[in-house]
C-alpha cells in the first residue's frame, strides 16, 4: 500500500511539472460554446476563450467534472448564461479557489444582467410546474439580439481585469454589434414568410427567438419544462395541431426525434431540427452563422 | 382644394351649356360630357388619396419599426458601474437561504423473515438543505436529516462553513461538521447515489451511513493546467449521521450495525489524494487514495485506507457511461487484547449507463469482510434501473443477489434475492460539492 501512494505521488508530481503554466494572453472561460464566439468576437487576440461545455450538450444537463476546476482555477474571466441554467458551474466555482471569477469578482461575467426577461414566473412557483426556472426563461441567446447585451456584459469584465486595453475591447464589442445590427434585418427578411405562424417545441428554448422574429409558440412537446412527452400528451398535441392547422416542430439538434416523427407523420407538418449552440454543427460555427442557419432551416422548402 | 377648383369648373361649363341659345341636344351632350369629365376628375383624386394613404402608411410603418428597434435592441454600450452589477437575479433579491426539502422513499422486498424494514416501502429519510453565502468567499452547507432509524428524530447530519481562499492563503477550509471526502462516494448524499443501498464494503468499513466528522479541513487544488489535482487534509473528531435514539434495551444485545464502520472514537486525521485528468472533451479518468487513522473507544490503534477509481465517459448529448471502483482496508491492532493486527477489506465496483436523460442502468459488484471484531462477509451483485422523472424527482429499482454470512445488516442467507425499490422527490433548490 505504501508503495502505491508512493507512486501515486510521485506520478502526481512529476504531471505537474509537465503542465506548468507559462501565462500568456487572458484566459476566458465560457460555461457554453455561444458565449465563447461572443467572447472570441470581443476579446480577439488578446484573450484565449475556452467553453466548458461542448456545443453539443444541452446547458440544463451538463455534469461537473475535476477537469473544469482546472480550467476555472487558472482564469482571468469567467462568462455564463446566469439564470440558473448553468447552474452546475457552482461547484466548479466553489473548487477552484479563484476569486477573481467568484460572483462579485472583477473576472465575473453574468451575460443575462440587464436582460429584459422573458417568461418570468409568477410569485411563487413549486416542482409541480417541472423544471421551472425562478428567474425566467434562460435562452435569451437565442435572440441575435441579446448577443449584443451578452458581448458588453463581457467587454465589461474584460475592461475589468484588463482596463489597459479598454479602446481595443470597445471597439472589437462595437463591431460585433454593428454586425449584429447589419444581419437583423437579412434574418428578419428570411422568416417574414413565417411571421404569425404558430410553431411547436420540443423544450422552452425557443421564446426569445419567437419573440423576435413574430412566430407564435402553439404548445411545447413537453408537457412541462424537463419531463418527458407522454403518449397522451402527445396525441392531444396532434389533435390541436390538426385542428389549428400547426405546420411547424421546432426541435434542437440534439432532441430525441422520435415524437417530432411521429407528430410530422400525423400532421403533415414539418419537423425542423436546428443547432442551438455555436459549434454545434459545421455550418454553425460562429453566432452570426447560427442564426444563419436556424432562419434558413425554418424557412425552408415545405416537404 | 383642387378636387373643388375642378368640380367649379365642370359645374361652370353646365351652366354655360345650359343657356337659352343652344339646343335640348346639344344640353345633353354637354351635361354627358360634363358627367365623363367628373367621373374622371374623381377617378384622379381617388388615386391621389389611395397613392396619399399608403405613403402614410409606409411613413407611419418605417417609423414604428424606428421606434421597435430602439427598444428591443440592447443598445451598443458597455455596462460599467452599478449597471454592470445590476443581474438579472437581483429581481429575486431576498435574504433567506436557498432552502430544499428531500424525501427518500425505500421499500425493501423479498428479504428473509425477521427484518423490521420487510416488504414496506416507507419514507427512509428526510432533509433540509439550507446553502448561502454568509461572508466574502465563505459560505454556508447545513444538512438536517431525520431518519427512520432514529424516529425521524431531526439532527445535524452536515454544518459547516466552506472557506474559500481565508486571508489570501493559497488552499480552501472547511470547519464545521460534514461527510468526511474519503474515498469517491462517502461524501455524496444517498439521495444523489446511482443505488439504492450503500456499498456494502462502504457500511462495513466505513459506517452503516457513511464517514462523518466533525471538525476541520484544508484543500488544496494544485495550479495546473495539465490536470486537476487536489490535497484534502482534515482533522475531525468521528462523529455519526443522524440523531441516534439511544434504547436500553440494545445493551449487551450482541454486535449491531452501530459496531459497523471505522470505529474510530475521537480524534481522526484524514487526507486524501484526488487527481483527475480529461480523456479528450468527453471523458474524464479519476484517481484517488484516502487515509485516516485513529483510536477505538477502547484505545485499540485504527488505520483506514481507500483507493478509488472512476471513468466517466459522456459520448452524446444526454449519454453517460460512469465506471467506478472503490476499495477499503481496516486495520485494527489489539492493543487490549493483544492479538495483533486485523486486517479486513471490501471494494465494490459499479457500471452505469445512461442512454438518455431520463434512465440509468447500472450493475453493482459488492464485496466485503466487517472489521475486525465483528465476522461475517457479503458478496452480491445488483441489477439497477433508474427513471428520472425531473431533475429532482427519481424512481429506483435495484435487484440484488449474494450471499450473506452475518446478520448485522440484513438477515444473513446464502444465495438471497432483495428488491428495493425508491422514490426520490425534492423541492427547493441545493447544490452538492464537486464530485
Amino acid at each position: 500500500m505504501r508503495t502505491l501512494l508512493t507512486a501515486i505521488v510521485a506520478t502526481t508530481a512529476l504531471l505537474l511539472g509537465l503542465g506548468s503554466r507559462v501565462p500568456a494572453e487572458l484566459r476566458l472561460i465560457t460555461t457554453d460554446t455561444t458565449l465563447a464566439d461572443i467572447a472570441k468576437r470581443v476579446g480577439g487576440g488578446k484573450v484565449s476563450v475556452e467553453s466548458l461545455s461542448r456545443a453539443t450538450d444541452d446547458p440544463h444537463h451538463v455534469e461537473p467534472r475535476p477537469s473544469m476546476v482546472v480550467k476555472l482555477a487558472s482564469a482571468d474571466v469567467f462568462a455564463r448564461i446566469g439564470m440558473d441554467l448553468d447552474m452546475w458551474a457552482d461547484a466548479l466555482l466553489d473548487r477552484c479557489g479563484n476569486r477573481k471569477v467568484q460572483r462579485g469578482g472583477a473576472g465575473y461575467a453574468d451575460c443575462s444582467t440587464n436582460l429584459k426577461v422573458l417568461e418570468a414566473p409568477p410569485a411563487r412557483i413549486d416542482p409541480s410546474m417541472g423544471d421551472i426556472h425562478i428567474y425566467g426563461n434562460p435562452h435569451y441567446l437565442l435572440d441575435p439580439a441579446n448577443g449584443i447585451l451578452a458581448a458588453g456584459n463581457i467587454a465589461a469584465a474584460l475592461i475589468r481585469v484588463d482596463p489597459g486595453n479598454q479602446p481595443y475591447y470597445h471597439k472589437r464589442f462595437m463591431d460585433f454589434g454593428q454586425q449584429i445590427k447589419d444581419a437583423l434585418p437579412r434574418w428578419k427578411q428570411a422568416m417574414a414568410p413565417l411571421k404569425g405562424q404558430s410553431i411547436v417545441v420540443f423544450h422552452r428554448t425557443w421564446v426569445y427567438f419567437a419573440s423576435r422574429f413574430g412566430l407564435k409558440e402553439f404548445g411545447a412537446l413537453e408537457p412541462k419544462p424537463g419531463v418527458p412527452p407522454s403518449p397522451g400528451h402527445v396525441q392531444s398535441l396532434i389533435r390541436a395541431m390538426n385542428a389549428e392547422n400547426v405546420r411547424i416542430i421546432l426541435c434542437e439538434t440534439f432532441r430525441d426525434k422520435r415524437y417530432p416523427t411521429m407528430i410530422a407523420q400525423q400532421t403533415g407538418a414539418r419537423a425542423v431540427y436546428v443547432p442551438v449552440a455555436v459549434g454545434a454543427e459545421a455550418s454553425a460555427d460562429g453566432y452570426i452563422g447560427l442564426f444563419d442557419v436556424i432562419t434558413a432551416r425554418l424557412a425552408g422548402p415545405a416537404r | 382644394m383642387r378636387l373643388h377648383s375642378c368640380a367649379l369648373a365642370v359645374i361652370a361649363s353646365v351652366v354655360m351649356a345650359g343657356s337659352p341659345a343652344t339646343s335640348v341636344a346639344d344640353d345633353t351632350s354637354a351635361l354627358q360630357d360634363a358627367i365623363v369629365q367628373m367621373k374622371k376628375i374623381i377617378a384622379d383624386q381617388q388615386k391621389i388619396i389611395t397613392d396619399l394613404a399608403s405613403r402614410v402608411a409606409a411613413l407611419e410603418a418605417a417609423k414604428g419599426r424606428a421606434a421597435t428597434k430602439d427598444e428591443d435592441i440592447p443598445p451598443l454600450e458597455i455596462p460599467t458601474g452599478a449597471s454592470a452589477e445590476r443581474s438579472t437575479q437581483a429581481a429575486a433579491a431576498t435574504l433567506m437561504p436557498d432552502l430544499a426539502v428531500i424525501g427518500n422513499h425505500t421499500g425493501t422486498f423479498l428479504v428473509p423473515r425477521g427484518y423490521d424494514a420487510r416488504n414496506r416501502f416507507q419514507l427512509g429519510e428526510v432533509e433540509i438543505a439550507l446553502q448561502q453565502p454568509i461572508y466574502t468567499g465563505m459560505t454556508f452547507y447545513a444538512t438536517l436529516a431525520a431518519g427512520a432509524d432514529a424516529g425521524f428524530a431531526m439532527g445535524a447530519e452536515e454544518a459547516y462553513a466552506a472557506l474559500s481562499r481565508p486571508f489570501k492563503l493559497p488552499f480552501d477550509a472547511d470547519i464545521g461538521k460534514r461527510r468526511i471526502q474519503f474515498g469517491k462516494a462517502n461524501a455524496l448524499h444517498p439521495h444523489a447515489w446511482h443505488y439504492v443501498d450503500q456499498p456494502a464494503a462502504m457500511a462495513a468499513l466505513l459506517g452503516p451511513e457513511g464517514l462523518f466528522g466533525n471538525g476541520a479541513s484544508v484543500n488544496y487544488t494544485v495550479p495546473t493546467r495539465g490536470m486537476f489535482a487536489n490535497v484534502e487534509l482534515g482533522m475531525w473528531g468521528s462523529s455519526s449521521a443522524h440523531a441516534h435514539v439511544h434504547h436500553e434495551e440494545e445493551e449487551d444485545a450482541g454486535p449491531d450495525e452501530h459496531d459497523l464502520g471505522a470505529q474510530i472514537s475521537g480524534d481522526m486525521p484524514v487526507g486524501r489524494l484526488w487527481l483527475s485528468k480529461a480523456l479528450g472533451g468527453s471523458s474524464e479518468m479519476e484517481l484517488g487514495a484516502s487515509h485516516a487513522f485513529g483510536r477505538a473507544a477502547n484505545g485499540d490503534n485504527i488505520r483506514l485506507t481507500g483507493l478509488d477509481l472512476t471513468y466517466r465517459a459522456f459520448p452524446s448529448t444526454f449519454s453517460r457511461l460512469q465506471l467506478q471502483g472503490e476499495a477499503f482496508w481496516h486495520r485494527r491492532t489489539d492493543v487490549v487484547g493483544g492479538s495483533g493486527s486485523h486486517t479486513r477489506s471490501g471494494h465494490y465496483a459499479l457500471l452505469t449507463y445512461s442512454p438518455d436523460q431520463y434512465y440509468e442502468y447500472g450493475v453493482r459488484y459488492d464485496n466485503t469482510k466487517y472489521a475486525w471484531p465483528l465476522d461475517g462477509r457479503e458478496q452480491s451483485l445488483s441489477l439497477i434501473l433508474s427513471n428520472r422523472l425531473t431533475e429532482a424527482t427519481l424512481v429506483r429499482l435495484q435487484c440484488k443477489f449474494g450471499d450473506r454470512t452475518s446478520d448485522i445488516l440484513l438477515p444473513a442467507r446464502k444465495g438471497y434475492s432483495e428488491v428495493f425499490l425508491q422514490f426520490i422527490w425534492g423541492a427547493g433548490s441545493h447544490k452538492h460539492p464537486l464530485q
